[in-house]
C-alpha cells in the first residue's frame, strides 16, 4: 500500500523556488482557487515562504499561471499541466 | 517536463534563460520584478536577446542588469534616452531599451525624454511610476498626488505650493512623433466584495511590454508607463499599498492606449 498517493493524478503542479520567495502575498490573493499559502517554516532570508497545495479552497489548480505572472521574484519558476 | 510521483506533466510555464538566477534586491510586493519578468518573457518570445542592450537609470531600477541576460550600460539621472539615441544611430540593428523611475525620467531626465520624443529616434522606454522616490527614502516625486504624505511632504502635498502632479505619458504622447504610448496599471487590483485580487494589470503588462518592443523593429519610438507602488515608502503593507494605487492613483492616471501609429492593439 502506498501513502501519499491519490487515486487520480493532479491536473496540474506549481514548482516554487522558496529562496527567492519575499512572501508578499500577491500569488496568495491573485489565485482564484486559492491553492497557495504561506507557509509557517523560514527561507534562508527570514520569509515565509509561499507553498502550493492543488486542491484549495475553491477547486483545483487549473494551471492558469497567474502566480507565475504576477512574483516579482519570479519565485514561481514553473507551472505544469498533466500531460494529455 | 516535470515528474511527480510517477506521473508526467507538461511545461506550460517555464524558467526563462533571460532571468538570471540572482535574487532581486527589490522589497517584498515591488512592480520592479514583475516589470523585468514580463521584459524577459518578452525577449525570449521575440527572440532578440542577443541584440538587446539595456540602458538603465538610476534609483531602484539601477540594477535590473543583475536580473536580466543582456548587455547593459549604465546612464544615471535620466540621461537614458541620449545615450539610447546614440547607440541606435551607430549600431541600428541593435534592440535598445530602457527601465527608468519617475524620479529618473519624469524630474531629472525630463528634457532627455522630451527631446527623445520630439526626434522619435527608435527606442523603448519603460517608465515606472511609484509615485515617490523609492530608492532615496520616499522623498515627492513629481508624479505624487495631492495630499499625499511623504518624508518632504510630512502635511500631505500642497496644490498651491508644488503643483499639480506631472503626467508623463500624456506629455509623450502630445509630440507628434512617438508612435506608441501607452500606460498600464501593473498592480494587482481589489475586486469589490471579495477578498481576491484582480492580476489582469500582469497580462496586460506582458502585451505592452511585446507591443513595445514590436514598435521599435519598425523604426517607431514606444513609451509604456507602468502604475506602481511602493508599500515600504508609503508606510503601508502590500496589500494596503494596492488597494491605495487602486484608489488613488488609477483616477490620477487612466490606464489606456495614447497613441498607437501601427495599429498593434486592434490586431
Amino acid at each position: 500500500m502506498m501513502t501519499g498517493q491519490t487515486a487520480t493524478p493532479d491536473r496540474a503542479l506549481v514548482r516554487i523556488d522558496t529562496e527567492h520567495c519575499k512572501g508578499c502575498d500577491l500569488c496568495v490573493v491573485a489565485c482564484p482557487h486559492r491553492n497557495l499559502r504561506l507557509s509557517s517554516g523560514y527561507n534562508r532570508s527570514g520569509y515565509h515562504p509561499v507553498e502550493f497545495h492543488y486542491r484549495g479552497d475553491r477547486g483545483e489548480c487549473t494551471a492558469c499561471g497567474l502566480c507565475y505572472w504576477v512574483c516579482p521574484d519570479y519565485a514561481i519558476t514553473e507551472v505544469a499541466k498533466l500531460r494529455p | 517536463m516535470i515528474e511527480n510521483e510517477g506521473t508526467l506533466y507538461e511545461t506550460k510555464l517555464g524558467p526563462l534563460p533571460t532571468l538570471t538566477s540572482k535574487p532581486t534586491h527589490y522589497c517584498a510586493g515591488c512592480e520592479h520584478g514583475t516589470l523585468t519578468h514580463l521584459i524577459a518573457s518578452a525577449l525570449q518570445d521575440l527572440g532578440v536577446r542577443e541584440r538587446a542592450v539595456l540602458v538603465n537609470s538610476v534609483g531602484c531600477s539601477v540594477l535590473a542588469p543583475d536580473y536580466l541576460n543582456v548587455d547593459a550600460v549604465e546612464a544615471p539621472h535620466g540621461r537614458a534616452p541620449a545615450v539610447m539615441a546614440g547607440i541606435k544611430r551607430a549600431r541600428p540593428d541593435l534592440l535598445v531599451f530602457s527601465i527608468q523611475g519617475d524620479g529618473d525620467a519624469a524630474s531629472i531626465g525630463l528634457l532627455e525624454l522630451m527631446y527623445a520624443a520630439n526626434r522619435g529616434d527608435p527606442m523603448t522606454i519603460f517608465l515606472v511610476n511609484n509615485a515617490t522616490y523609492g530608492m532615496t527614502g520616499g522623498q515627492m516625486a513629481p508624479t505624487t498626488p495631492i495630499g499625499m504624505v511623504t518624508t518632504t511632504t510630512p502635511r500631505g502635498r500642497d496644490l498651491a505650493l508644488t503643483g499639480p502632479p506631472i503626467d508623463a505619458s500624456k506629455l509623450v504622447a502630445s509630440f507628434e512623433r512617438p508612435a506608441y504610448v501607452r500606460r498600464v496599471f501593473l498592480p494587482v487590483t481589489p475586486t469589490p466584495s471579495t477578498e481576491f485580487f484582480n492580476a489582469r494589470g500582469a497580462l496586460e503588462g506582458a502585451l505592452a511590454v511585446r507591443h513595445a518592443f514590436e514598435v521599435q523593429e519598425r523604426g517607431g519610438f514606444a513609451f509604456v508607463e507602468f502604475v506602481s507602488t511602493c508599500s515600504v515608502n508609503w508606510k503601508m503593507s502590500v496589500l494596503d499599498s494596492k488597494r491605495y494605487a487602486a484608489r488613488v492613483l488609477a483616477p490620477l492616471f487612466p490606464e489606456g492606449v495614447l497613441r498607437d501609429r501601427f495599429l498593434l492593439e486592434s490586431a
